[in-house]
C-alpha cells in the first residue's frame, strides 16, 4: 500500500497502468487516453466523522465516543465494516462521491487520500464493509486498529464502477484530533490495450507503467462479478508470466471478451 | 510510514501552586491533553520551545509508560526521565532550543512511549509555553 513518503503520479495520454488483484493473482491493464481533470486536488475538508455515529472501537476502552463533528478521539478506531464512505452532493451516489455504475466504464478513478494529520492509520475496505488485511493468510488480521498493516497519512486506490469503497481510520495517539481529508485524483479515460504480448510487456516489467496493490487478500465475490460486468474480463493471470507463449496465449483469448 | 505532521502545541501554568504538568492545547486539539503519545513506529522531533510571561522552570518529561485507558484530560503515569531543563529568562521573547536547528528527538518503538511538560515556579506566576513537535516515521 502506498505511503505518503513516495510520490504519487498524476496520468498523462497514453500511460499505463496496472491495478494488480493480489488475491486472485491477476491483474487488470488500462491505457490512459485521457486525463479528465487538469487540477488534481480536491480539499474534502474534515473527515465524516459525526457525534452521532455509532462509537468508535477503543485501542485501551471497549468504545470510545465522537465528541465533535470531524474529530478522531485518541486511542480509537473505526471497526471492521464501519469505514466511512465521502459524501458529495449531486454525485452519482450522493453518499460515496467515488462511486458509479458501468455506464462509466470508460473511466476510472486514480486516488490518494491523505489526512492530517498525518500520523492517522488508514486502511481500505474493498469492497466496502469487508476487512482485507491478513497476515499469513488468515491467522492474524492486521489493518487499523492492531500494530500493522494500514498506512498513515495517505492511501492510494483505484475506483472501478459497481464496487463500494470505503475508509477506515484508527488515531493511535491520545490526542484527540480535528480531521481533515485532501484528495489527489486522477478522473481518467481508459481503454484496454489490445495486444496480448503489450499485456504482458506491462505485468512482466518490460513496458513502463505504474502499478496499484489493491488490498485485495481475500477474494470477495463481489469483485469479480462487478469486473467481468465492467470491462468483460476479471483479470490477467500473472501466474503465467514465467511461461510467455501461454501468457499471450490466455490474454488474447481474455481479450476476445473485453468491453472497452 | 506517514509524511511529517507539524504541530505546535500551547500551555501555561496555572497561576497558582508551585509545580504542576501543563495542559496542552492546540488548533488541531478537540481538547487539551496533559501529555502527547507518540503513534507507535514514529519519533516526536521537538523543534522549539517559546516561552513568555513569568519566570518559571520548565521540564520536557518523558515516559515509556503511558498507561491504558488513557484519556485528554489524566496523567496516567510517573515521570521517568527529564530530557531537558529550560530555565526561562523573562528578558526573551522567544528560546529555541538550539540555535543551530537540532530537534530534541524522542522515539516511540511501542507506542507507549510519551512527552510531556512539568514547571516549577511561585504562587501566581503565569508563564506561556509554545512547543513545536514534528511527528515523522523512525
Amino acid at each position: 500500500m502506498a505511503t505518503d513518503e513516495k510520490k504519487f503520479p498524476n496520468f498523462k495520454a497514453n500511460d499505463y497502468l496496472a491495478v494488480t488483484i493480489p488475491a486472485t493473482q491477476s491483474a487488470m491493464v488500462f491505457r490512459v487516453k485521457v486525463r479528465v481533470n487538469p487540477e488534481q486536488m480536491l480539499q474534502y475538508g474534515a473527515l465524516p466523522l459525526a457525534t452521532s455515529d455509532p462509537a468508535l472501537s477503543g485501542m485501551d476502552a471497549a468504545t470510545v465516543s465522537i465528541p465533535a463533528a470531524g474529530v478522531m478521539p485518541g486511542r480509537a478506531y473505526t471497526a471492521i465494516g464501519r469505514g466511512y464512505s465521502m459524501a458529495l452532493t449531486n454525485a452519482y451516489d450522493a453518499t460515496d462521491m467515488w462511486y458509479t455504475n458501468e455506464d462509466y466504464r470508460d473511466r476510472i478513478f486514480y486516488i490518494v487520500a491523505k489526512t492530517t494529520p498525518s500520523f492517522l492509520q488508514l486502511g481500505l475496505e474493498f469492497p466496502k464493509g469487508v476487512q482485507q488485511y491478513r497476515f499469513q493468510r488468515d491467522n492474524v488480521m492486521a489493518g487499523v486498529g492492531t500494530n500493522f498493516g494500514f498506512s498513515r497519512g495517505a492511501i492510494e486506490t483505484v475506483q472501478f464502477p459497481n464496487i463500494h469503497q470505503s475508509l477506515r481510520i484508527g488515531n493511535d495517539s491520545n490526542l484527540p484530533v480535528y480531521t481533515g481529508l485532501t484528495y489527489q485524483y486522477n478522473e481518467l479515460i481508459i481503454e484496454t490495450p489490445r495486444d496480448p504480448l503489450t499485456i504482458y510487456n506491462i505485468l512482466a516489467g518490460r513496458i513502463p507503467s505504474y502499478r496499484v496493490d489493491l488490498p485485495i487478500m481475500v477474494q470477495d465475490s463481489s469483485i469479480p462479478i462487478q469486473l467481468q460486468k465492467d470491462y468483460g474480463y476479471t483479470g490477467f493471470d500473472m501466474t503465467l508470466l514465467s511461461t510467455p507463449n501461454d501468457a499471450v496465449t490466455e490474454y488474447g483469448n481474455i481479450l476476445k471478451g473485453v468491453i472497452i | 510510514m506517514s509524511p511529517p505532521s507539524l504541530v505546535t502545541f500551547h500551555g501555561a501554568t496555572f497561576g497558582a501552586g508551585t509545580a504542576g504538568t501543563i495542559p496542552l492545547t492546540s488548533d488541531i486539539l478537540q481538547a487539551a491533553v496533559n501529555y502527547i503519545q507518540i503513534p507507535r513506529g514514529m519519533a516526536a522531533k521537538i523543534w522549539a520551545i517559546r516561552m513568555s510571561g513569568d519566570a518559571a522552570v520548565v521540564t520536557l518529561g518523558f515516559s515509556k509508560t503511558a498507561a491504558a485507558a488513557v484519556t485528554a484530560t489524566t496523567t496516567p503515569f510517573t515521570p521517568t526521565v527529564a530530557l531537558s531543563a529550560f530555565n526561562f529568562d523573562p528578558t526573551l521573547a522567544m528560546w529555541l532550543n538550539d540555535n543551530l536547528r537540532h530537534p530534541i528527538v524522542v522515539n516511540s518503538p511501542t507506542g507507549g512511549e510519551c512527552i510531556y511538560l512539568n514547571w516549577v515556579n511561585a504562587g501566581t506566576k503565569v508563564t506561556q509555553v509554545d512547543i513545536d513537535v514534528e511527528f515523522v516515521p523512525l
